[in-house]
């Protein structure tokens, strides 16, 4: 009886998957998703099937995300992954009227204001991929390899929440993710796969 | 001690002049408070950080939830002070949904315990806040509080947060069932609201409310869990706005939730009837017929005679169930993952098995006329009044019936592997009672003898005939052997069963004692030394030699991973997957029976079934627990699962392709 209405709650998550934060697993196929990008163009994660995938919730309101970028930390990663051939996706799910929701022309002129080096910035103003993603902090990363499975979900690095971040040198963090693309160069497994993203809530 | 920035500085400064404790951060007020008690040297005393927020702002619990993070203080005090750590109120939900965090909205008092010294002169202190304070956005403040201690303004309201505190610890009892976690407490009181806050953010998701189920006085709480390897539960379980800490551990109990729900008596009947049938079983009936003709030969003789040898038999077989018993209880606690058969997964048991059945088909198919010793194995002619070889008849016949797994035994065995040594042990024991149970039954009843066919020359012949059986049953181990490790280690293998067979003769027909001895001690050492390698070397070489079969282009099955049953749920594929091992002869003789005919090949690829196969003929502990989840030990196991079932099926474990197609039709 209990494993019946246990399945029932599980059917009736998948009807509402909308409303729900999703845990995608590591290990599994990464949830498919397609977004507009800071040119109105549609793009699709299977758009880059065969390479790694590297996807970051951002808000460039969030006293988080304005610290990784003013001090070139996010910018640093970005160049050490595109190095390597990854694909950076910046995804935000600000819902329109809050904090880091933008339009396409400001999103150009961020992009271009911190010389970031993402492949695409795209909007997800319904929050429907951060939900499928279970997105929850600015930033938030995940990590997909060539077949589509989810490799990393986390952090940008261990540093952690709360106000000791903004004293905390960001060079002296270990970062997941520079970690990550090292390991997968080297052909290694990567060591946190799974670690605690920080940051401001995202703004559904 | 970090350097203050100029602002902090400032502040400093400008706060060091007013003498005021209050200091103003933006959306938060920060001061410190302390409670009524007299500043008496020696003693301690409550003092408190208060934080009075803008309406509707909040700060953070030491676990924030899904965003955000808690305060940070340090405190610079003068000799002799210390404080203590924050002493957490009990927080409160503040859900932004999806997401949910822990903390404390417009208004939160940290309480401390400050030590003072016997003699200070100085009391001055300051106090180095960083916080977070939030409403729908986020801002990092932080603060420097400068004040004398005796001075420290009293206020009623940290007694209101003291009592906050949780200091109670409730009893608890956690555990897993469909990845969630329950939480069973114990409560005398109605229960209005309930919400369990975990210290760590790593394994829980963060609900908006917990189910609860308020039966009698005893609470089930449910949440999410992400991580199922986190063992150690705490945190706060806040009951009608009251905190108690929660310290336990997952109870790693198996909480049956399967569609076979089988019980202890259950197993215990499944365990006697798998016995019963193991005796037809393809590799232990040659064992087993000896046995019987022994009994035949016995039928001019006593029948206490006949009745010690039964239990002599029966106590082999019972010693050697209890022998596997035990042995599987220990390699459990020593933290293995193992099933029934799973001694069959090493080749060096495999190449002794294959070893032992030459031997007894040299045995059987010679005149039986070697030393008694070797007689005890297998004595059937000579009819001597050694109950001893009964015995090892008896513990003869488990080995060789270890790699089979007859029907009921499987669900049987499959249960005494999950339980406790208390409820193991008497299902082994009830399985070898099944096993032994028409030996006992001649023992009991001695007269059922007369009932058999009457000794004769057939018996001879039908010996002598059962060599082949046996000699078949030493190629299957031998091919075994050869998927386990390399053409090699096989070849050291065939040359044991050549030296074996030539030691054999040496022993029956050379008169001289040097000789036979020379070729006995040759012969060992042209097997060990060779076979030293083979442990080394037989996983690596196995692995090399599968991973090329798996990859044939033409294979018409899948290879089994894990959580491939949630892949092909999730794509609404319907699959079959055939949980099998090379020295599982059940197996193989499905494979021959059912699986290798044209109409099941036809019906899985017209009906679109992924077949997937688990190859368990090496240790492979995903497999294992694979087999656990489905409630079994052993192999071999058939789940088949197509869209619109709610629980894979299990088929059963003897299979033809008339029962298969049956089953997945």
């Amino acid at each position: 009886m209990k494993k019946l209405i246990f399945i029932f709650l599980l059917t009736s998550f998948h009807v509402n998957s909308e409303m729900v934060l999703n845990d995608p697993i590591v290990g599994k196929k990464a949830p498919e998703f397609s977004l507009n990008n800071e040119f109105d163009k549609k793009i699709s994660l299977l758009d880059f099937a065969g390479k790694y995938v590297i996807l970051e919730w951002t808000n460039h309101e969030c006293p988080y995300v304005k610290r990784h970028y003013d001090e070139k930390n996010m910018q640093t990663t970005q160049k050490f992954a595109k190095e390597h051939d990854f694909i950076w996706l910046s995804i935000i799910s600000s819902a329109p009227g809050k904090q880091g929701f933008i339009d396409t022309s400001t999103a150009n002129a961020l992009m271009k204001q911190r010389n970031s080096h993402e492949d695409h910035m795209l909007f997800d103003e319904k929050g429907v991929v951060g939900r499928l993603y279970g997105a929850k902090t600015t930033p938030h990363m995940f990590i997909i390899d060539p077949e589509g499975y989810l490799i990393y979900k986390g952090g940008i690095d261990d540093i952690g929440g709360g106000a000791k971040f903004f004293r905390t040198n960001l060079k002296l963090a270990n970062n997941y993710i520079n970690s990550a693309i090292e390991s997968i160069v080297n052909k290694q497994n990567i060591v946190s796969d799974v670690t605690i993203p920080y940051g401001c809530s995202v703004k559904y | 001690m970090h350097l203050p920035n100029p602002l902090t500085f400032f502040f400093v400064i400008f706060l060091g002049c007013l003498q005021s404790s209050e200091i103003d951060i933006g959306h938060a007020k920060l001061s410190l408070i302390k409670d009524h008690s007299s500043f008496i040297p020696g003693t301690s005393i409550n003092v408190g950080l208060k934080i009075e927020m803008d309406e509707g702002w909040h700060t953070y619990w030491k676990n924030p939830g899904d965003s955000g993070g808690p305060i940070e203080i340090s405190w610079d005090l003068p000799d002799g002070f210390s404080a203590s750590d924050i002493q957490w109120p009990t927080p409160e939900r503040i859900p932004y949904p999806p997401l949910m965090t822990y903390g404390y909205e417009d208004f939160v008092i940290f309480p401390f315990v400050l030590s003072i010294p016997e003699n200070y002169e100085d009391d001055s202190f300051s106090l180095n806040v960083d916080l977070l304070v939030c409403a729908d956005v986020c801002i990092p403040e932080s603060g420097i509080i400068i004040d004398n201690l005796e001075n420290t303004q009293s206020d009623d309201d940290i007694y209101l947060w003291l009592q906050k505190i949780p200091k109670e610890v409730i009893d608890s009892y956690a555990y897993l069932e469909n990845q969630s976690l329950f939480l069973d407490v114990t409560f005398d009181q109605i229960i209005k609201d309930i919400y369990f806050f975990p210290d760590k953010g790593s394994f829980l998701n963060f609900p908006d409310k917990n189910e609860f189920n308020n039966d009698l006085n005893k609470i089930t709480i449910q949440t999410f869990l992400n991580d199922p390897l986190q063992q150690n539960i705490q945190g706060v379980l806040k009951i009608n706005n009251i905190g108690y800490l929660v310290d336990t551990t997952i109870e790693t109990e198996i909480i049956s939730s399967s569609s076979l729900e089988i019980t202890f008596l259950i197993a215990l009947i499944f365990a006697f009837i798998g016995g019963l049938i193991l005796n037809l079983m393809p590799c232990v009936f040659p064992v087993i017929s000896l046995k019987v003709l022994s009994f035949v030969s016995m039928g001019g003789d006593s029948h206490d005679k006949i009745r010690k040898h039964a239990y002599a038999f029966s106590a082999g077989v019972l010693f050697t169930f209890l022998t596997f018993a035990v042995s599987i209880i220990l390699l459990k606690q020593a933290g293995y993952l193992i099933g029934w058969g799973y001694q069959l997964q090493s080749p060096i048991v495999v190449g002794f098995l294959s070893l032992l059945m030459v031997f007894l088909a040299l045995v059987l198919i010679t005149e039986n006329s070697i030393g008694d010793s070797l007689t005890k194995l297998g004595n059937i002619q000579t009819n001597n009044d050694s109950y001893l070889s009964s015995l090892f008849t008896g513990i003869l016949a488990v080995v060789v019936a270890s790699p089979c797994t007859a029907p009921f035994m499987g669900a049987a065995l499959g249960y005494a592997f999950l339980q406790p040594a208390n409820e193991t042990i008497p299902v082994f024991i009830s399985l070898s009672a099944g096993f032994s149970f028409p030996y006992v039954l001649l023992a009991i009843f001695p007269d059922l003898i007369a009932k058999l066919p009457k000794p004769g020359k057939w018996m001879k012949s039908l010996k002598e005939f059962f060599a082949f059986p046996m000699l078949a049953t030493a190629i299957w181990l031998l091919w075994v052997f050869a998927l386990q490790t390399s053409v090699n280690t096989t070849l050291i293998l065939l040359i044991g069963w050549l030296l074996l067979g030539l030691n054999f003769w040496s022993f029956l027909n050379l008169q001289n004692k040097l000789i036979k001895i020379f070729i006995f001690i040759i012969s060992i050492m042209g097997v060990t030394l060779p076979s030293l390698s083979i442990s080394d070397n037989a996983v690596n070489e196995m692995n090399q030699s599968l991973i090329p079969e798996s990859n044939q282009p033409n294979q018409n099955y899948t290879s089994w991973y894990p959580g491939i049953e949630n892949d092909l749920q999730e794509k609404n594929t319907a699959y079959f997957i055939n949980f099998t091992a090379a020295w599982c002869i059940t197996c193989q003789t499905n494979e021959l029976t059912a699986f290798s005919k044209k109409t099941f090949k036809n019906y899985i690829v017209e009906n679109n079934i992924t077949y997937i196969k688990a190859d368990w003929t090496n240790r492979n502990d995903q497999i294992s627990e694979a087999l656990l989840s489905y409630k079994r030990s052993g192999v071999p196991l058939y789940v088949y699962w197509k869209p619109g079932l709610e629980e894979p099926q299990i088929l059963p474990e003897i299979l033809n392709d008339t029962i298969l197609l049956g089953a997945i039709k």
